[in-house]
């Protein structure tokens, strides 16, 4: 019930409050790309491929399941503050609010580390808005033109994980990507003579991919440490199949609404490969390193490469103190601190420049009932350069998220 | 489910929601949607190569709903009219025409002008004649004229012409025929009268016919007396009514093309736009006639408006009623904006042009003269300018 109750709150509170945040860079490619929806995750660096939770859904590394104890549900949204600056203006600030995506895990059985897990997840995002005002165009007059990018895709998934001998962690996941890249031109003129025109165009693409994931056993005993336990290593690749991309053209003006093109084309994502270590200092702090790569320069659309994309990389680290639990202790005793610190190599390369991203993070987790937890992060990156044309963005990003396990399927002896 | 914990987030949401301030959308990052950017161009038939053809020809109009009659004679064109008048009264009255107790004393038919053409000095010249063929609006065209039978006398007496009003008296022995028709229950032996121009008249008036606001309408006002009794003055109104216009098609120099009320003469104009991108989108499109004002005459009393119908067979000249551009004028041009006919040409290639009317023909014998396709000079021949978008 409560289940049902959180995700009633949570979708209706954010559902409907997205505006338009305005990163031109996701014009290119399929947008930006979207790491993790969680705030878990972003509080330590936004990876974490080596890390298994027992209350907690990840998504990069599905072998990170086998440790769910509980059947779980979550749910994530983000505020996204952006504060613009290019070479002729500075400091416009531009935010959007969304729900992100929802996870539902059920443990099969913790012996063998089975969980069966599924959700809805964002894979990358497009939102940009930027305005052109044209004044006495000789053949039109005054006009401004209203450009817009919305949607992005996002995957689907539903996997599963399992422990091997040795207590080696697998895990994988069938994903079906789904979504609209919609890219919109309106031009508004202030004759009443002329119609103003919207121009649209939308790619509709979906698609199959897999995700499958390792993660090693305790190696802690290699370094003979009795401070650093649970040291274990990760990796997990992402594969797609071509996606399916249905392209359409479409316009409107006053008087006609018509489609000036469409087709069927496919979209090859590159694949991505995520690797990590982590380990628990002092049973309460644990520390990872992850990185992660995609070669986007290899991205394809209609067979086609793009100038604009390079290979993408991502290195984090990230800190997390969970205080052991004790008896009697109160809520505030038991709040979970998070903190990270990343770069960024997007995928992005416009005008021969880079678009590097630098980003630091903190969170925590508020705890509502035992392994129940509200989970805030709060992330400030750096993107971009005003050199070259090109956009400067001060990120501020919160985001927000709850996390609720029960105990399910559990029969009583009488 | 924790209260707190839920009270934490719903603030946290809405505290987003309405303290999330946005600055409106500006010009940063306009150099990265390169991709998104439409250009715009325009296509002048002035300057540029867009071929056109003209013509002009002879038209057909169905007659019979027609809210004004036509009767004169200018340049080629010869109005005349038919007119019947609907005869209602009470039993006492119908017995005492049925005992021929009736006489009628005078008989006048007066008609409301709306619609003067020619000059004022012209003495406005015409006939009344008694109809003796059955006749009816519906389906009324030039070739009924022809078989339609008149007394050849001239019935008509005391004709008044003012600024407002025709009106003319008629022998009261003809009225005091058609009372008594309708007394016996026949009142097909009413077929009315026919309003004849002179042949040399060079002048036309129009008068408002039969309308469903029943305003105006022709009216003939009967005095009628039954000796010893009474003498009264009795109003019958118009109960079907037509005018015709015959004549050649008009003659102009090859350059122009005509365009007429009344025949009806009308013109075809098309605009080859294949020079335009199959993926351009048309914003704007404004066509320009220029009027030979030698040449065009025109009436009193209407507004100089031409109609553009959006041809749909080319074979056979067949119009969409239904869709309509008036070309107004101003400085000795007509002019219309043209987008929605232009994207239909150019998006859908359904491009056979226009037929252009003058907008209210039935009621009218304006001539408008046209430069066409053809004029000497360029500058005078009809411009289409096209503004129209395009997509990278």
């Amino acid at each position: 019930m409560r289940f049902l109750l959180a995700a009633a709150v949570i979708i209706l509170l954010t559902a409907e409050i997205s505006a338009q945040s305005s990163s031109g860079y996701s014009r290119f490619g399929i947008g930006d790309l979207e790491y993790t929806y969680s705030a878990r995750r972003v509080g330590m660096g936004g990876l974490g491929a080596s890390v298994e939770d027992i209350d907690f859904i990840g998504t990069l590394n599905p072998a990170s399941w086998y440790a769910i104890a509980r059947t779980r549900i979550e749910f994530g949204g983000s505020y996204k503050g952006l504060l613009l600056s290019d070479q002729n203006e500075s400091n416009k600030y531009y935010s959007e609010t969304e729900f992100t995506g929802f996870t539902l895990a059920f443990p099969v059985s913790t012996t063998y580390g089975i969980s069966l897990v599924s959700g809805i997840i964002p894979y990358s995002t497009v939102s940009y808005n930027a305005v052109e005002n044209i004044i006495a165009d000789p053949q039109v007059g005054n006009y401004s033109v209203d450009y817009k990018g919305r949607g992005g895709l996002s995957k689907f998934f539903i996997g599963t994980s399992y422990k091997l001998p040795f207590n080696f962690a697998l895990g994988a996941s069938l994903d079906y990507y789904f979504g609209n890249l919609v890219y919109e031109t309106a031009l508004d003129f202030a004759s009443s003579a002329i119609q103003d025109v919207v121009y649209q165009r939308i790619y509709k693409t979906n698609g199959i991919g897999t995700t499958a994931g390792i993660i090693s056993p305790d190696f802690s005993s290699i370094l003979k440490s009795e401070s650093i336990t649970d040291f274990k290593l990760g990796a997990s690749v992402q594969i797609f199949n071509e996606l399916k991309t249905d392209t359409l053209l479409w316009t409107r003006t006053a008087t006609l609404s018509d489609t000036l093109s469409s087709g069927k084309v496919k979209m090859k994502l590159p694949l991505r490969l995520n690797a990590g270590l982590s380990f628990v200092l002092n049973k309460d702090y644990l520390f990872l390193f992850d990185y992660a790569f995609q070669p986007w320069s290899k991205y394809q659309f209609a067979g086609l490469q793009k100038k604009n994309l390079r290979d993408a990389s991502k290195i984090s680290a990230g800190f997390e103190y969970r205080p052991s639990k004790e008896l009697g202790a109160t809520v505030w005793e038991q709040i979970i601190l998070r903190a990270g610190l990343s770069f960024e190599q997007t995928q992005y390369l416009i005008n021969g420049e880079g678009i590097d991203q630098y980003s630091v993070m903190v969170g925590f987790s508020f705890p509502i009932i035992a392994e129940n937890t509200i989970d805030i992060a709060l992330q400030y990156a750096s993107r971009g350069t005003t050199k070259s044309g090109l956009i400067k963005e001060n990120i501020f990003k919160l985001s927000f998220g709850i996390s609720l396990g029960e105990i399910w399927f559990i029969r009583y002896e009488k | 489910m924790n209260i707190r914990g839920l009270l934490l987030l719903f603030v946290l949401s809405f505290s987003l929601t309405f303290f999330s301030c946005t600055d409106d959308p500006s010009s940063i990052g306009l150099a990265l949607l390169t991709d998104d950017k439409v250009e715009i161009k325009v296509i002048d038939s002035y300057q540029d190569s867009i071929p056109q053809y003209s013509s002009f020809f002879k038209s057909r109009l169905n007659l019979g709903a027609d809210e004004s009659l036509l009767l004169g004679k200018i340049r080629n064109l010869e109005a005349s009219t038919l007119i019947r008048f609907a005869f209602n009264f009470g039993d006492s009255v119908r017995q005492d025409l049925l005992q021929n107790n009736i006489e009628v004393l005078e008989a006048t038919v007066e008609l409301v002008r709306n619609y003067k053409i020619g000059d004022d000095a012209v003495p406005f010249e015409f006939s009344v004649h008694k109809v003796h063929s059955d006749w009816t609006s519906a389906g009324f065209d030039e070739d009924s004229l022809q078989l339609l039978t008149y007394e050849a006398s001239d019935i008509s007496q005391e004709v008044e012409l003012t600024d407002s009003l025709l009106t003319f008296k008629i022998t009261n022995e003809l009225v005091l025929t058609w009372l008594k028709a309708q007394a016996e229950e026949n009142p097909a032996a009413n077929k009315g009268l026919f309003l004849k121009p002179e042949s040399t008249l060079e002048k036309a008036l129009g008068f408002n016919a039969l309308n469903l606001s029943l305003v105006n309408l022709p009216n003939l006002t009967v005095v009628v007396s039954k000796p010893g009794f009474y003498v009264d003055t009795v109003k019958f109104f118009v109960i079907e009514d037509i005018s015709v216009v015959t004549g050649d098609i008009p003659v102009t120099v090859p350059e122009n093309i005509v365009i007429q009320g009344g025949l009806a003469t009308h013109s075809k104009l098309v605009f080859d736009l294949t020079s335009i991108p199959e993926d351009a989108v048309v914003i704007s499109a404004e066509l320009s006639l220029a009027r030979d004002t030698l040449e065009t005459l025109t009436g009193d009393g209407v507004v100089q408006r031409l109609s553009a119908f959006f041809i749909t067979d080319r074979t056979e000249l067949k119009v969409d009623e239904r869709r309509r551009i008036d070309l107004t004028l101003s400085d000795n041009t007509f002019r219309a904006n043209f987008t929605a006919y232009v994207q239909e040409w150019q998006r859908f290639k359904q491009n056979k042009g226009v037929v252009l009317r003058v907008t209210n023909e039935r009621s009218v014998l304006d001539t408008y003269v046209i430069k066409g396709s053809s004029a000497s000079d360029p500058l005078l021949r009809p411009r289409l300018k096209i503004t129209y978008s395009g997509k990278n």
